[in-house]
């Protein structure tokens, strides 16, 4: 049983308060991972887990074992705290060959040779390193390091496994082999994950739930992936988990118009309506028209770029910049690949409203 | 298992790294600042004026102060001109020159400056000899016993400090830096002038300081050329108050008034130099191995090259060449013919004479037991200083910059003011108080060897460990130490090998059975057994260059191991 609950949890550096009043509970078995801009403090949760930093006051418990209390006089050190830890980069003891990294939690405690033997073996077969148990770290790919890494996590059969950005460094097609043989482990073991990333691809992809967290570090989100992606709840969230268009808005009844005018945007405002409303959609539900009907709304198109699968189309759009991406089979099929300066109809399939006030704070996309 | 941690293993080491410092390096130092500033009780600075003002003094710093400044500017000339040759021209046989250039440095300027004395000394000296036979005249060619004689001496075995940086930064100057000059259509001397030199200035003045620093503490070289004809610097001045006094107070105040202009000056220079290389990292540009532009000699490539071979063959060859003729010799002053030599004070000084045989034994388990004792010392200081995080840090930081700007004889001074009863304990004209000596002296290079090991340890190397279940020690003694190991060995051998030959400090603290092989070889040559001195000299250079060529190897060794490393 390796369930993690934070409870009431404070942590500031010098004035820069990172964690206010945290409250967060990781079930049993579970793959959580938090997601947030880097310098939210996301990192800092994940240490405060390990042992490596204690919290100001609050209490941190797993499995019902209390790990870390400042206001009882507790902090139970790393090495008690039965972790498999993956950092970012990798920290693969550059002294050892690849099976002297990953017997290293067995031999720590003592555990019988014959069995160190078997285990470390059979830690390495499930990372896939099977033949290069006697290389040193310099002669393996960034790849190849971060799955030793991950052997020498999983060998003691930790409760709980941390992984901070854990894929960061990795090329596209390496990061997605390991988001998969991390899962893939983590299920077969049973393990707690906390994951954490500022990757909002990996997050989706890997979770059993997940957080997002603003760059203040409040919590703004926890649900399952989709939960998160189809239901935001704010724009920050919104915006964080993919590209998104804002449009300034007023709702009247069911209608919504782009703000100040009597352009229609959508006849199907979802309730209830915030007080300062901004359209939000993905460029995927931006639907455009070759010849726009009388009423609806028009839009010059400003950029056209062709990004394999599908074609993103940048717009001017009521003075603002609307990006709209098609399939681009469909795209072609149905004449829908402008040119520069074309006037062209848009039609916005789930719109979503949010209140302007939560898009402060936001910043770029990352 | 719930508990928090109170004192463990961070505030040990911290507790140990302040108690380290302020016992072998503070309190040394803020002795000599006590006893120059404070006199009955009070602080007195006219006391201070006095000391300084008085004429034997003044002449002292004065001289000083133009000795470095001289060898400074004539090592950065030769030191420049050699690394330009052997980087940006195309000299032949460059690489070897490279490393040839470096071997100055092994030497120890005193034993040159014994070597050139039996050269060129005015009466006796074999090259003057030969100059007045050669010519009937009885006017020497060169007196070694002058100003000039000690600025060329110790040019001659200082200037790879500046040869060293700047061929160093030559070699990895980006040349597309002067090649984009050239597109833009400037002549050589335009890009010498307004690229080349503006990008290794930080270099040279570098090396240049670290020149003066040197020769600003320098005892050896002034103390057997100077003091014969009545010339001073601050070192030797000091040591003759020392020696003459008995432990006057008189004395020791003048003594230490004179430290504490060495430790200030050698604190600006410190400063200077941190802010030059600083500056530098931006300009030069920490390219890969590039290939810079070579400049054709043409003409001048075989004159400049035979001047190469001469001055190595002048500075290193003759100088050890002689030391050992000399010591084979039968007796001094007799003509340097293979009938007059004999093995037989090699013999002497290795096996019989109780005074040799101790100076070599004293200054070998001096140095091993101080190699040793520092560098665990200085690992311990760097493991707080790099990766701890604790409160009060910035103090041992303050501390541990303190052993950088201490000359050899500033130590000797404040050892002898803290040891000899002030606080109980009373090791004067014993070992150990030039073991503590030691200690003070080479921490510095202790420091910079471990901290830079340590720097390369990232911190989560030893977080995955604590995660796997180390505790602290157990991750101290599987990952910390194999992974600085070696830089420990080196800060070893970078405190062993100088140790083996010290003179600066030795020469304060010796009694009548703790004579090093330097202060051996000082003290036989000033009373006239120069064919032992010479002997005894021969035998540590043997010491030092077999040192250092074990070191060699076993860097190259490790280096090898570590290829293709990340």
């Amino acid at each position: 049983m390796a369930e993690v609950r934070l409870e009431n949890v404070r942590k500031a550096y010098g004035k820069k308060v990172v964690y206010a009043n945290l409250n967060l509970t990781i079930d049993d078995g579970e793959c959580f991972t938090l997601l947030g801009p880097s310098g939210c403090g996301k990192t800092v949760l994940l240490r405060m887990a390990a042992g490596f930093e204690q919290p100001d006051a609050g209490t941190i418990t797993v499995g019902g074992v209390t790990l870390s209390s400042p206001s009882e006089r507790i902090f139970v050190p790393p090495d008690e705290r039965s972790l498999g830890v993956v950092f970012q980069d990798y920290a693969v003891w550059p002294h050892m060959t690849v099976a002297e990294n990953v017997r290293y939690p067995l031999v720590i405690q003592k555990v019988a040779k014959n069995e160190i033997d078997a285990r470390t073996q059979d830690a390495i077969d499930n990372v896939n390193l099977t033949g290069l148990e006697n290389r040193m770290p310099y002669q393996l790919s960034g790849g190849q390091q971060q799955r030793v890494a991950l052997a020498r996590a999983l060998v003691a059969e930790p409760k709980l496994m941390l992984l901070d950005e854990p894929l960061t460094n990795l090329d596209a097609k390496l990061r997605e082999e390991m988001r998969f043989e991390i899962r893939a482990l983590q299920r077969k073991k049973g393990i707690t994950v906390l994951y954490v990333t500022h990757d909002q691809e990996i997050a989706l992809a890997i979770s059993d739930r997940m957080a997002v967290l603003d760059e203040n570090g409040n919590i703004c989100r926890i649900g399952t992936p989709t939960d998160v992606f189809e239901r935001p709840g704010n724009a920050f969230v919104f915006r964080f988990m993919g590209v998104a268009n804002m449009i300034p808005a007023d709702v009247r009844g069911r209608d919504i118009y782009a703000r100040g005018t009597d352009v229609l945007l959508s006849k199907d405002a979802p309730a209830p309506v915030p007080s300062n409303p901004v359209l939000g959609c993905r460029p995927s539900d931006v639907d455009l028209v070759r010849d726009p009907g009388p009423g609806m709304p028009t839009a010059r198109v400003r950029r056209v770029n062709l990004l394999g699968p599908i074609v993103d189309q940048r717009l001017e759009f009521a003075g603002m910049e609307l990006r709209a991406q098609l399939d681009t089979h469909k795209a072609i099929s149905r004449g829908l690949i402008f040119r520069e300066g074309d006037m062209v109809g848009v039609n916005i399939a789930n719109p979503l409203l949010f209140d302007s006030n939560t898009l402060e704070g936001v910043g770029s996309h990352e | 298992m719930n508990r928090t941690g109170k004192f463990g293993i961070a505030e040990l080491l911290f507790v140990l790294s302040l108690l380290i410092l302020i016992v072998i390096v503070a309190l040394p130092v803020l002795l000599i600042f006590w006893t120059s500033f404070v006199v009955d009780g009070h602080f007195n600075l006219s006391a201070v004026v006095e000391v300084l003002t008085k004429p034997d003094t003044f002449e002292a710093l004065k001289m000083s102060l133009l000795l470095a400044a001289c060898v400074t500017v004539t090592c950065t000339a030769v030191g420049t001109l050699f690394a330009w040759l052997v980087t940006r021209t195309d000299m032949p046989f460059k690489e070897t020159m490279k490393v040839l250039f470096t071997i100055p440095f092994m030497l120890p300027a005193f034993i040159g400056a014994l070597a050139w004395k039996m050269l060129l000394s005015p009466r006796a000296g074999y090259i003057n000899q030969f100059w007045m036979a050669l010519f009937g005249t009885r006017t020497p060619l060169f007196n070694i016993y002058s100003f000039w004689g000690i600025v060329i001496i110790e040019t001659m075995y200082l200037f790879p400090f500046v040869f060293i940086q700047v061929s160093g930064a030559l070699e990895r100057m980006d040349p597309t830096l002067e090649e984009s000059a050239r597109i833009a259509g400037a002549g050589l001397f335009t890009i010498t002038r307004k690229i080349t030199i503006p990008l290794i200035l930080p270099a040279v003045v570098s090396g240049a300081l670290l020149v003066c620093l040197y020769s600003l503490a320098h005892f050896g070289t002034p103390a057997i050329l100077g003091t014969e004809v009545g010339i001073y610097t601050i070192p030797t001045k000091i040591y003759e108050l020392i020696h003459q006094s008995a432990g006057s107070f008189t004395a020791i105040r003048a003594a230490t008034v004179m430290s504490v202009i060495l430790v200030l000056s050698a604190a600006v220079i410190l400063y200077t130099q941190n802010r030059v290389v600083k500056s530098g990292r931006f300009q030069i540009i920490a390219g890969k191995s590039v290939r810079p532009t070579v400049l054709k000699l043409r003409g001048l490539r075989t004159p400049l090259f035979i001047l190469c071979i001469v001055y190595l063959l002048v500075t290193v060859v003759m100088p050890t060449v002689t030391i050992f003729l000399v010591g084979l010799l039968k007796t001094y002053g007799l003509p340097l013919q293979l009938g007059n030599m004999t093995f037989e004070n090699f013999y002497y000084v290795l096996f019989k004479w109780k005074l040799t045989k101790d100076a070599i034994f004293n200054s070998l388990y001096l140095s091993l037991g101080a190699a040793l004792v520092t560098m665990v010392a200085g690992g311990i200081i760097s493991y707080v200083l790099v990766k701890m995080k604790v409160r009060g840090k910035w103090f041992l930081e303050f501390l541990g910059m303190l052993p950088f700007s201490l000359p050899g004889t500033v130590i000797a001074l404040g050892v002898i003011l803290t040891w000899s009863g002030r606080f109980g304990i009373n090791i004067y004209n014993t070992g150990w108080i030039i073991f503590v000596a030691y200690i003070a002296r080479y921490m510095a290079f202790s420091l910079k060897s471990n901290s830079a090991a340590l720097e390369q340890v990232h911190d989560s190397l030893v977080e995955a460990s604590r995660a796997s279940g180390a505790t602290p020690w157990q991750s101290l003694r599987d990952v910390v130490i194999p992974l600085i190991r070696p830089g420990m060995i080196a800060a070893f051998f970078l405190i062993f090998l100088p140790a083996l030959r010290e003179l600066t400090t030795s020469v304060l603290l010796y009694g009548p059975t703790t004579r090093t092989i330097g202060v051996a070889i000082y003290t036989l040559n000033e009373d006239g057994e120069t064919v032992y001195a010479c002997a005894l000299a021969g035998v540590a250079l043997l010491l030092i260059v077999g040192g250092e060529i074990l070191i060699k190897r076993f860097f190259e060794k490790k280096k090898r191991l570590d290829n293709g490393g990340a």
